[in-house]
């Protein structure tokens, strides 16, 4: 048998030829020392290119094509918080604007001004001990509450701490899960 | 324990449209490493890479799980190349090149790992086009000679006649650079 040529020797290497082929260049690998050596410098060089790593898409490349295509990515707990919390801003703000509006004019198609007060009164004195409760609370375990804007301060930590650990512990094991 | 591809896309089916970002992810830099082969530009290649990707997504319902999703992705992301380099065509201050034309190869001046790569990329970017696109496909996207049949929609006899002769371009001219040189030490 004659030298293999590089392209026998390529198929070879794939597994591209047909069984018989295979084991005649086979048989002749075994004996013909110049072959192995062609064998093994393009086994050398096939393996050089198959670990050559891909090129690096822009990180915000996978952002992009969902948001293309109109889908979220894993919505984070802090933004679940948000939107759940949403309908009752909402709700409090429209509340607090008719109010408003009824207590500056003074009008008399909704309720009476004095029935108004007594209403907003009540509501008032709730929320009033609810808020105090709930500070005296915070303020037993927390020293950051007690000064005039404590309780927000404090409210905007917590805020911030349950979105750093969504943003830094469960969104990636999140995506680790489903990747 | 990961998805494989194949859950993924049940579970994308079955409305978790959120798990389509694992598959982009897991796919895109080999798709961009194709994008770029073939187009010559990263740009361009970014751009075909995200229309191939939302093609892929509408199509998804088509895929019928025959193939890999790699193989049916980068036939789809190949199609898209070859349109935007029709249209380039069409606008001739936009071709970067010729297929046939002569590129010089830089030379290498260390032998470092990452040298090395950018060097062995900048051979394969020395190449025409559609020897590019045959070497990153069979060594890049790891696939086999049908595969690459299927993604290119040629014959069998011409995949392997230009991946046997783009294999022996890229050797030549790996041996007569200092690339091969260094290898050899």
């Amino acid at each position: 048998m004659n030298h293999l040529s590089i392209e026998q020797i390529d198929e070879f290497v794939d597994g591209a030829l047909e069984p018989r082929r295979m084991e005649e260049i086979d048989l002749h690998l075994r004996t013909c020392e110049e072959c192995r050596g062609k064998l093994l410098a393009l086994r050398r060089f096939d393996r050089m290119l198959r670990r050559l790593p891909p090129q690096r898409v822009s990180p915000a490349f996978t952002t992009r094509v969902l948001s293309s295509l109109g889908v979220d990515e894993s919505p984070s707990l802090a933004w679940t918080i948000l939107k759940n919390l949403a309908p009752l801003v909402a709700l409090t703000l429209v509340v607090g604007i008719v109010m408003l509006i009824l207590r500056l004019s003074g009008s008399t198609l909704g309720p009476t001004p004095q029935a108004t007060q007594t209403i907003t009164g009540t509501i008032g004195d709730a929320v009033s001990v609810g808020t105090s409760t709930l500070s005296r609370w915070l303020r037993t375990i927390s020293p950051i509450a007690s000064g005039g804007y404590g309780l927000t301060v404090l409210v905007l930590l917590l805020f911030a701490l349950i979105a750093a650990i969504d943003r830094f512990i469960f969104l990636p094991l999140a995506k680790r899960k489903i990747s | 324990m990961s998805l494989s591809d194949s859950e993924l896309i049940e579970r994308i089916r079955a409305g978790g449209k959120r798990f389509y970002g694992a598959l982009v992810d897991r796919h895109r830099d080999r798709g961009f490493t194709l994008a770029v082969r073939m187009l010559h530009n990263r740009e361009d290649a970014e751009e075909a890479l995200q229309d191939a990707f939302v093609r892929a997504y509408r199509s998804l319902e088509k895929f019928e799980g025959a193939s890999k999703f790699g193989t049916w992705f980068y036939r789809i992301l190949y199609n898209v190349c070859l349109t935007k380099i029709a249209g380039r065509e069409h606008d001739p201050e936009e071709v970067e090149y010729e297929d046939d034309r002569p590129s010089e190869i830089p030379s290498m001046s260390d032998s470092d790992a990452r040298e090395m790569t950018e060097f062995l990329y900048s051979i394969i970017d020395a190449l025409p086009a559609k020897y590019r696109t045959v070497l990153s496909l069979f060594y890049l996207q790891e696939l086999s000679y049908d595969e690459i049949v299927e993604v290119t929609q040629r014959p069998l006899g011409t995949v392997k006649v230009q991946l046997a002769r783009a294999r022996r371009l890229l050797r030549e001219r790996w041996n007569s650079s200092e690339g091969g040189a260094a290898s050899a030490r």
